[in-house]
C-alpha cells in the first residue's frame, strides 16, 4: 500500500501529458515554498502573484527553463496546504526535467490523486466535487491502463512481481532464522545473501534505467539534425514534415536558432530539431546557435548528421563528430545525392543517401531511424520499460534500501535489520503496483522450508 | 446458585482463564462456566510457554495485568532466552512447563479470586434477543443472565479426533466435545468454518534410551517472564534431541492411504507452521531427516512429549515409526498422536474490541477466532474481558495499535485478514518489529496498563521510573566522555562519548552492568539496559518510528460503523465486497485487507472527508 504522509511535500505535473503548450508543475506541502525557491532565480514569492523566473539547477547553475511561478499560501490553495505552481514550456522536455530537479531538491512524487486527497482532508472540497474527482480518478486510471497496455505491451506488473518475488525470497531466508530459530535450520551464508541482493539490485537497475526507453515511448525520441552549414538540414526537416517549416537558403548559416517539430511515423513520435550549422564562426548569433545545438546533442536519443555529398572535401568535421559520439546512435545522412554519385565518403554504422529537395530515399531514412531507436533503446515491443518518473523514483528508492541492506551485512548486523531494509525495498515496489501484504514473507517461508513441531 | 452475573466466561482454557480473572479483578461479578473444573488451564498440546513472538505476547499480557507470565514463572521447569545471537527485538523467552503444576496454579488463583464463581457445565445454548446477548443456558436448563459473555470454547465445538480411519467426537484427548453453540450462532447469521490441528504421541520415560540422545538444557541464569516475579530460581530440567531417518519415513509413507489427511476425511485446514510428520515427509520429500525434541510433561514426569512427531496415522504405524528412531527403539505409547477438527468463527465477524459485530455483548476469544496457541488465546481472553467490562462502564474499548504491541498486531490481523489456517503469532507479522521488543513491553504499554487498571500501582510506578530514567540516560550517554583511561578497560583512542562507543559496538551487552556500576550507580539496571538498546539501534528505531508516523493518518481515520459501501459505485467490485465483509474500523485497517486497492482507499478517503 502506498503510504500517505501529510507532512511531506509532494510534486507532480498537474496538466495532462501532451505535446507543446504549457505544463503546470504543482508543488504542495509544508516545505513547498522553500523547496520551490531553491530551484528558482528568485529569493521570495509574493502570494497569489505571477512571477517571471528561471528554473536553475543549483548544482551546476544550469538554466532549465523560463517559467511563470505563483505561490498560493495555505489554506488559500487547491490543496489547502502551501502550494507553488510553476508554468513551464512544453510538456515534453522542460516539465519532466524541472520535476526531476524538484525531486532532488526534496519534494516527493505525488501519488495518484494525492493533491485531491489533501484538498479533501483540508476541507477544500464538498461532497459533490469529491464525487466528481473520484469518478475522474477512475476514468484516468482506466484510460491510463489502456495507454500503458498499448505502449508497454510487455507487462510491467509481471516484471515488478518477479522482482518482488526475488526480494521476498531474500526476506524469507533472513526471517526464517528469526522466527524458527528453535528448529533445525541450516543458516544461509551471508555471502549468498549478499549475492542475492546484488542480483536483485542489477535487475532493479535495469528496469530503472529503462526509463530512457520508456520516456522515448511516451514522450518521443529527441532527434537533432546537425551538420555543417548549408548541408541541407532545414531542407531535410521540411522534407520529413512535408511542409515549409524552416527557412532554406543557399547562404550558409541561415538557421540561427533551433526549431523543434514533432512528427509521427508508424505510431512512433520523433521530435526533430533543426539546428544551426556547426562551424567556427565569429558571428555571435550564429555562435550562440551552434552552442545550443551542442546542448541539444547532449540530450539526443538519435542524431541525424547531414553531410553535403557535393562538397567532396575531406569531411574532417564529420569524422571527428562521429568519433566523439559513441554513446548515442548517429545516422550519416548523405544529402544532395542528385548532385553527386559519390559512395559513402567515410564509414559510419548507419548511413543513407538522400536528396532532401527532391524527396528521394526518404523512406529508407525513416525506416533506418525506426530501426536505430528500436535496437538501441530496446523498444522493440517486447521489452518492459517504465514511463513514469514516479515508477523510476520508486525503483531508485528500492535500490537505496538494498544498498543499506548490504551496508548492514558488512556491519554484521543481525537478520532483522537487513530484513527491515529488504522490506522497505519491497514496499517501494508495492508503490508501483499498489499491492501490499505483510504476511507474504511468512507464506513464502511456509512454502519453501520445512518447519514446525 | 446465583443466576445473574455481570459477565459470564464460557470455557476454562487459556483464553477463558485470563478473561475470567480480568473481569473479576476489575470488579465485575463473574461466572466461569467450563466443562471440567479439573481441566481448567490445561495445556492441550506442547508443555511449553513462550518462544518467538509468543514470548513477546506473554510479556505484554504481564504488563497489562494478566496471569500467564506469573503462572509459568511459578511452574516452569526450564527457561531459555532464544535468539541471543541476534538483535534485541528478536530475543524471546521460552519455558518448559510442568503441565500439572501449571493447571493447579491457575485453578488455585481462580479459586482464591473474589467476584469469581466457577460453574461446571456444558453450555449448549445462548440466550440472544434481537442481536443482544442476554444470558446462557446450562446443561440442566438453568438460565444464567449476564450483561456480557466471552465465548472461549477452544477446540471443543463439534470437535472430532482423527486417528487413521477412526473418528471420535472429542474436544481434546479424553474430553467430550460441545455441540449446539455453533449451530445456534449459524442460525443467527454467523459464518462457521472448520479448522484442524494435531498433537504428537506421549511415550513413557522408561522406554526411552537417553544414551542415544543429545541433551538440551535451559539457561544457567534464567530470566523470569513477569516483572513481578521475585527471587526467581526455577529448576533446569533438560530436554532431549533425536532425529527421524529414512526407515522412519518409509514406514510412514507406506501408510499414507490410511491417513485421514490424504484420504480426504479431514475437511478442516491445518497450520503449515505446525505440520504433521506425514505432511513434512510428503511436502519436503528431499529432507532425509527431521529433528524431534523429547520433553517431559512435568518435573519427574513418566510421560514424555515427542515434539515434532504430530500425526494422525493409525496406531500401529505411529508405533513402528517411533521405534525406528534412535533412542526410541523400545518406545511405549502412553497417549497416541491425533488430529482434531473443530468449528471456528472466521474472525472478520469480530471488532477490534473482540465483541462480535452481530451480537452486542457477545465476545469471542481464543481458538474459536481461528487462532492457535496458548499465548494467543490468553492475550485475546484478557483483551475481550477488559473491553467487555469497559462497555458495561460506558468506556471506550482499549485498542492496541500495531506499533504498540504484538497483541495489537494479533487482533488487527484477525479483523483484517482472511485466515485459511489457524493463526499463530510470528515476529515477521509485525511490521514494526524493532519497536516491539521483549524487553520494552512495560514501556510500550505503560499507558494502556494504567488505563486498563489491572496492574498494581507499585509496578506502574516502577515502569514509569524506567521510562523516565532511560530517557535521561540516553542523553547522558551522549554527553559522557570516555578516554583511554576508563573503568571498562576499553581502548578508546581519541576521547569520545559513551553513546559513540555503543554505536561502534565497542561497548556491548556485556558492559551494561559495568555501565551501572561505574557511570550510573543511581539508576535502575533496567533503565540503563533500555537506554543502551535505544542508543545502539537508534537509526533503525528512528526509521521504524518514521514508518509508524507515515501510516498514522490512515490508522487514525475512522470509518463509521454503518458506512454504505453499496452506494459507492467508484469502488472496485472486489474492494466493495471485501469492505462489506470486513467492515474495517479505520482506513489503515482497510488498507491491509487483501483485494482492496490503493484506488479504493483513495475513494474511501474522498467520501469520508466530506
Ligand atoms: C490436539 C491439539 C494440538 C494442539 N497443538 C498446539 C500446538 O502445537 N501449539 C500451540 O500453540 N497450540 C496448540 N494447540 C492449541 C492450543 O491448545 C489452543 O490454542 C489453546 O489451548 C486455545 O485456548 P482456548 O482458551 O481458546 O481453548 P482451550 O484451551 O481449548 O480451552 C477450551 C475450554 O473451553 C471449555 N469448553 C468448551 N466448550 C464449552 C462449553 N460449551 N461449555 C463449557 N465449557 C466449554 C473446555 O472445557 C476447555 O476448558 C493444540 C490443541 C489441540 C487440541
Ligand atoms: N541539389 C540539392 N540541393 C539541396 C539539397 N538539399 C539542400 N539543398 C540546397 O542547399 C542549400 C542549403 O540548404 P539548407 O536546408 O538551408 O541548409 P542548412 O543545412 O539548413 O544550412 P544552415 O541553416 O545555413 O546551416 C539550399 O540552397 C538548398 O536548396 C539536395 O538534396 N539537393
Ligand atoms: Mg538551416
Amino acid at each position: 500500500m502506498a503510504t500517505f504522509d501529510h507532512s511531506d511535500t509532494i510534486a507532480a505535473i498537474s496538466t495532462p501529458p501532451g505535446l507543446g503548450g504549457i505544463a503546470v508543475i504543482r508543488i504542495s506541502g509544508g516545505d513547498s515554498l522553500s523547496i520551490a525557491l531553491s530551484g528558482l532565480s528568485l529569493s521570495a514569492l509574493e502570494p497569489r502573484y505571477a512571477h517571471f523566473a528561471a528554473v536553475i539547477d543549483p548544482e551546476n547553475s544550469e538554466k532549465l527553463d523560463d517559467v511563470v511561478v505563483t505561490y498560493f499560501k495555505g489554506p488559500a490553495s487547491y490543496t489547502g496546504d502551501d502550494t507553488v505552481e510553476i508554468s513551464c514550456h512544453g510538456g515534453l522536455s522542460a516539465a519532466p526535467a524541472i520535476l526531476a530537479l524538484y525531486y532532488r531538491l526534496g519534494a516527493r512524487p505525488a501519488l495518484p490523486g494525492e493533491f485531491t486527497r489533501r484538498a479533501f482532508v483540508n476541507g477544500k472540497m464538498d461532497l459533490v466535487q469529491a464525487e466528481a474527482v473520484a469518478d475522474l480518478i477512475h476514468a484516468v486510471s482506466g484510460s491510463g491502463q489502456k495507454i500503458a497496455a498499448r505502449t508497454l505491451s510487455g507487462s510491467l506488473s509481471e516484471k515488478i512481481d518477479s522482482l518482488r518475488g526475488e526480494l521476498t525470497d531474500i526476506a524469507s531466508i533472513l526471517e526464517l532464522e528469526l522466527d524458527f530459530s528453535e528448529q533445525e535450520i541450516t543458516p544461509i551464508s551471508r555471502e549468498l545473501i549478499t549475492n542475492k541482493i546484488s542480483a536483485a539490485e542489477e535487475h532493479i537497475s535495469i528496469l530503472a534505467n529503462s526509463y530512457g526507453a520508456g520516456k522515448i515511448l511516451r514522450e518521443g525520441a529527441l532527434v537533432p539534425i546537425v551538420g555543417r552549414p548549408n548541408a541541407g538540414k532545414s531542407s531535410l526537416l521540411n522534407a520529413l514534415l512535408e511542409e515549409e517549416r524552416a527557412i532554406i537558403s543557399h547562404i550558409p548559416g541561415t538557421t540561427r536558432d533551433s526549431i523543434e517539430e514533432s512528427f509521427l511515423h508508424q505510431g512512433f513520435l520523433f521530435r526533430l530539431v533543426d539546428t544551426a550549422g556547426l562551424r567556427d564562426t565569429d558571428d555571435p548569433i550564429e555562435k550562440e546557435g551552434a552552442e545550443r545545438a551542442v546542448r541539444i546533442l547532449e540530450k539526443a536519443d538519435l542524431v541525424l548528421l547531414v553531410v553535403d555529398l557535393s562538397l567532396g572535401d575531406g569531411y574532417r568535421f564529420e569524422k571527428e563528430f562521429l568519433a566523439a559520439r559513441a554513446h548515442v546512435p548517429v545516422i550519416a545522412v548523405f544529402n544532395k545525392m542528385d548532385l553527386s554519385s559519390m559512395s559513402d565518403p567515410f564509414p559510419s554504422t548507419y548511413a543513407v543517401h538522400i536528396s532532401a529537395t527532391r524527396h528521394e530515399n526518404l523512406d529508407a531514412l525513416l525506416s533506418l531511424m525506426l530501426d536505430c531507436v528500436r535496437t538501441h533503446y530496446r523498444v522493440d515491443g517486447n521489452s518492459i520499460a517504465i514511463t513514469k518518473q514516479r515508477h523510476r523514483h520508486a525503483l531508485l528508492s528500492a535500490l537505496t534500501s538494498l544498498g543499506k541492506a548490504k551496508e548492514a551485512l558488512i556491519r554484521s548486523l543481525s537478520n532483522e535489520f537487513i530484513s527491515l531494509d529488504i522490506r522497505e525495498a519491497i514496499r517501494s515496489l508495492d508503490d508501483i503496483t499498489g499491492k501490499t501484504t505483510s504476511e507474504d514473507v511468512l507464506n513464502n517461508i511456509f512454502d519453501h522450508f520445512c518447519i514446525g513441531k | 446458585m446465583k443466576t445473574a452475573y455481570d459477565i459470564v466466561v464460557v470455557g476454562g482454557g487459556h483464553a477463558g482463564v485470563e478473561a475470567a480473572l480480568a473481569s473479576a479483578r476489575l470488579g465485575k461479578n463473574t461466572a466461569l462456566v467450563t466443562l471440567d473444573k479439573k481441566a481448567i488451564a490445561r495445556m492441550s498440546c506442547n508443555p511449553s510457554i513462550g518462544g518467538l513472538a509468543k514470548g513477546h505476547l506473554v510479556r505484554e499480557i504481564d504488563v497489562l495485568g494478566g496471569e500467564m507470565a506469573k503462572a509459568i514463572d511459578a511452574t516452569g521447569i526450564q527457561f531459555k532466552l532464544l535468539n541471543l545471537s541476534k538483535g534485541r527485538a528478536v530475543w524471546a523467552p521460552r519455558a518448559q512447563a510442568d503441565k500439572r503444576l501449571y493447571e493447579r496454579y491457575m485453578q488455585d488463583v481462580i479459586a482464591r479470586c473474589p467476584n469469581l464463581d466457577v460453574i461446571e457445565s456444558d453450555v449448549q445454548k445462548l440466550d440472544l434477543a434481537n442481536g443482544i446477548f442476554k444470558g446462557i443456558c446450562l446443561q440442566d436448563g438453568t438460565l444464567i443472565g449476564a450483561s456480557a459473555c466471552i465465548l472461549t470454547n477452544g477446540t471443543f465445538l463439534r470437535g472430532k479426533i482423527h486417528i487413521g480411519n477412526i473418528q471420535i467426537p472429542a474436544g481434546r484427548y479424553g474430553e467430550l466435545p460441545s455441540i449446539g453453540i455453533s449451530d445456534q450462532l449459524k442460525d443467527n447469521g454467523f459464518t462457521v468454518g472448520r479448522l484442524k490441528t494435531g498433537t504428537p504421541s506421549r511415550i513413557s520415560k522408561r522406554s526411552i534410551d537417553f544414551s542415544r540422545l543429545e541433551i538440551q538444557e535451559g539457561d544457567v541464569s534464567p530470566k523470569p517472564f513477569s516483572h513481578s516475579t521475585r527471587g526467581f530460581n526455577p529448576p533446569n530440567v533438560p530436554c532431549w534431541l533425536t532425529y527421524t531417518n529414512s526407515a522412519t519415513h518409509d514406514i510412514l509413507r507406506s501408510a499414507l492411504d490410511r491417513s485421514p489427511l490424504y484420504t480426504g476425511k479431514i475437511a478442516g485446514v491445518g497450520p503449515r507452521y505446525c505440520p504433521s510428520i506425514e505432511d513434512k515427509i510428503v511436502r519436503f520429500s528431499d529432507k532425509l531427516s527431521h529433528q524431534l525434541f523429547l520433553e517431559p510433561e512435568w518435573a519427574g514426569s513418566s510421560q514424555w512429549y515427542v515434539n515434532g512427531f504430530s500425526s494422525s496415522l493409525p496406531i500401529d504405524i505411529q508405533v513402528r515409526g517411533l521405534r525406528s528412531i534412535a533412542g526410541l527403539e523400545k518406545a511405549e505409547l502412553i497417549k497416541i498422536g491425533y488430529a482434531i477438527e473443530y468449528d471456528y468463527f472466521p474472525s472478520y465477524q469480530i471488532k477490534r474490541s473482540l465483541e462480535t459485530k452481530a451480537v452486542s455483548g457477545l465476545y469471542f476469544a481464543g481458538q474459536i477466532n481461528g487462532t492457535s496457541g496458548y499465548e494467543e488465546a490468553a492475550a485475546q481472553g484478557l483483551m475481550a474481558a477488559v473491553n467487555a467490562v469497559r462497555k458495561l462502564e460506558d468506556k471506550k474499548p482499549v485498542i492496541l495499535e500495531r506499533h504498540e504491541a504484538y497483541i495489537g498486531v494479533l487482533i488487527d490481523d484477525l479483523c483484517s485478514k482472511e485466515t485459511s489456517e489457524p493463526y499463530r503469532m510470528f515476529t515477521s507479522l509485525a511490521e514494526y518489529r524493532l519497536l516491539l521488543r521483549w524487553d520494552n513491553a512495560h514501556l510500550r504499554l505503560l499507558e494502556a496498563a494504567r488505563e486498563i487498571g489491572l496492574q498494581s500501582p507499585g509496578m506502574l510506578e516502577q515502569f514509569e521510573t524506567v521510562r523516565n530514567e532511560s530517557r535521561a540516560i540516553v542523553r547522558l550517554l551522549e554527553k559522557t566522555r570516555i578516554t583511554d583511561v576508563n573503568p571498562l578497560n576499553l581502548s578508546v583512542g581519541q576521547s569520545t562519548s559513551l553513546a559513540h562507543m555503543i554505536r561502534q559496538q565497542k561497548i556491548d551487552e556485556d558492559h551494561i552492568s559495568d555501565l551501572q556500576k561505574y557511570y550510573f550507580p543511581d539508576y535502575l539496571l533496567d533503565s540503563i539496559d533500555q537506554a543502551y538498546v535505544l542508543t545502539r539501534y537508534e537509526g533503525y528505531i528512528d526509521r521504524q518510528f518514521k514508518q509508524v508516523h507515515q501510516m498514522h493518518q490512515l490508522e487514525a481515520k475512522k470509518i463509521p460503523a454503518g458506512f454504505m459501501y453499496e452506494k459507492i459505485s467508484s469502488l472496485s467490485n472486489e474492494g466493495r465486497e471485501k469492505l462489506i465483509k470486513f467492515r474495517p474500523e479505520t482506513i489503515g485497517q482497510a488498507s491491509r485487507i487483501r483485494g482492496i486497492s490503493p484506488a479504493d482507499i483513495q475513494v474511501l478517503l474522498i467520501f469520508l472527508a466530506k
